[in-house]
């Protein structure tokens, strides 16, 4: 295309109103054109003025898009943790003051997906459960999952123990879930199978009765809730999927919501294997 | 740090997103989600499309902030580009075909823009619709077509009648005259 010809396109793309192969002609020329450049801009500053119509941004869209650059950001700037990892474990939680809470996981197809309404209230497991956790005092090599000192062994509680064994398994995969001011929370450890384990590590505040905690996941650019979490989350199962890139945890209304509905209180992601 | 961000100007602000911190994209869209929202709005005719292009354009905003230069044009005008750039690119995939094709029914029966109602600052609206009007017929409706209508000059060519190379010539003649009617506009206009 000759000078003259590109110069004729700069309006039409301007207004983004050529065909892919022509904008990128222009975009070569542009690079060494200082005076094409200038046209340009003056067709956009018109084009900024003609597309700037006002009007209200849709209620809940901040939300998600923190929601997501959250996650982005709390991967950034530091690596997952891959060293030995020490699970400080909260003191125990008084009886009664835990009810977690897990929904069904079917293959996430859709951004919204509707969960069960119903909680699964642990209840009357929570004496116990937070009697194993505050024995849950364990250090692990996450890589070779050398178990240095479990002395969870004694277990009473199905899910606490069976979130030890998965700690304890070789094959794990724990993903750190990090607040925004970086603290280690709660860390995520999954079975070859799918089945996981919500870890509670550090101090998650615990929510007013009418609220849960709910984990996400992102999924091929697509959050989907992966399950309640309770207002005062312990050890949670949860499945997962080896797709997932990120996980996060919003404080919902009590049943969960479709899509997250409030900023981002712990995020992760997997380290590459 | 609210207040400080609520004085900062828009290159202050992408300073800051370029360092992580959120707040300051918060503010960047406190700032001009609407505008960018009633943009796509109106060229994808779908508030789920809209809101899409709208969450990718602050994404990429917070991915690399470094594709803005303030010595290029407002953060304002930079991201209308980006979201009409987003929305046509969804107008022309074939996904959305069915949906453009209810659209351009419902826009041949709402011809006439009364963009005073959609602009931002109604003393620039002014100015604008002033411009646009003024601009021969065959300019006029080359450039909505093609910027509102998220058509391609081709397209409109078809749409007009009109042979390609004179639809490509109205809508850069049509822009130039617009630009140098609101020079005292795009002088006086600040970030905001």
């Amino acid at each position: 295309m000759t000078h003259a010809e590109i110069e004729e396109l700069l309006g039409a793309y301007a207004l983004d109103a050529v065909e892919p192969g022509e904008a990128r002609v222009v975009e070569d020329h542009l690079q060494e054109c200082p005076r094409c450049r200038a046209e340009l801009a003056a067709h956009r500053e018109v084009a900024g003025l003609l597309g700037n119509a006002g009007g209200e941004a849709p209620a809940g869209l901040w939300e998600r898009i923190s929601g997501e650059l959250s996650l982005e950001h709390a991967l950034q700037p530091e690596p997952p943790v891959l060293g030995p990892v020490r699970l400080e474990v909260p003191g125990a939680r008084g009886a009664g003051e835990l009810a977690g809470a897990n929904a069904p996981l079917a293959a996430p197809s859709r951004r919204v997906r509707r969960l069960p309404a119903a909680s699964l209230a642990l209840g009357g497991l929570a004496a116990a459960l937070a009697l194993v956790v505050g024995l849950l005092s364990v250090k692990v090599s996450n890589l070779d999952t050398q178990v240095t000192d479990i002395r969870s062994a004694v277990a009473t509680n199905g899910v606490a123990q069976q979130a030890a064994l998965a700690v304890a398994n070789p094959e794990h995969r724990s993903v750190e879930l990090r607040s925004a001011g970086r603290s280690p929370r709660a860390l995520l450890v999954a079975l070859p199978d799918g089945q996981a384990y919500w870890i509670t590590t550090g101090p998650m505040p615990e929510l007013p009765a009418d609220q849960t905690y709910q984990l996400w996941a992102a999924v091929a650019g697509q959050i989907v809730s992966i399950g309640l979490l309770g207002r005062a989350p312990s050890d949670v199962p949860v499945q997962v999927t080896t797709n997932m890139t990120k996980f996060m945890v919003t404080a919902e209304p009590l049943g969960g919501t479709t899509r997250p509905t409030s900023a981002v209180v712990v995020a992760g992601s997997p380290s590459p294997i | 740090m609210r207040t400080d961000l609520q004085g900062a100007s828009d290159a202050n602000l992408v300073m800051a997103i370029a360092r992580y911190h959120e707040d300051a994209l918060a503010e960047v869209y406190r700032r001009h989600a609407g505008a960018l929202f009633g943009l796509a709005k109106r060229v994808l005719w779908d508030a789920a499309l809209a809101e899409e292009v709208v969450q990718e354009v602050f994404l990429r905003l917070w991915s690399s902030p470094e594709r803005f230069d303030p010595d290029r044009g407002s953060l304002r005008s930079f991201l209308l580009a980006q979201t009409h750039g987003r929305a046509v690119d969804q107008l022309r995939s074939e996904s959305s075909r069915r949906q453009r094709e209810a659209r351009d029914a419902s826009t041949a029966a709402t011809a006439g823009y009364d963009l005073e109602h959609e602009v931002f600052d109604l003393a620039v609206a002014e100015h604008v619709r002033d411009a646009l009007v003024e601009l021969p017929e065959g300019q006029r409706r080359a450039i909505e077509l093609a910027y509102f209508g998220g058509h391609s000059y081709r397209e409109v060519a078809t749409m007009l009648g009109e042979p390609e190379g004179t639809v490509k010539s109205r809508i850069r003649a049509g822009l130039g005259k617009m630009h140098a009617q609101l020079a005292p506009v795009l002088g006086a206009r600040g970030d905001e």
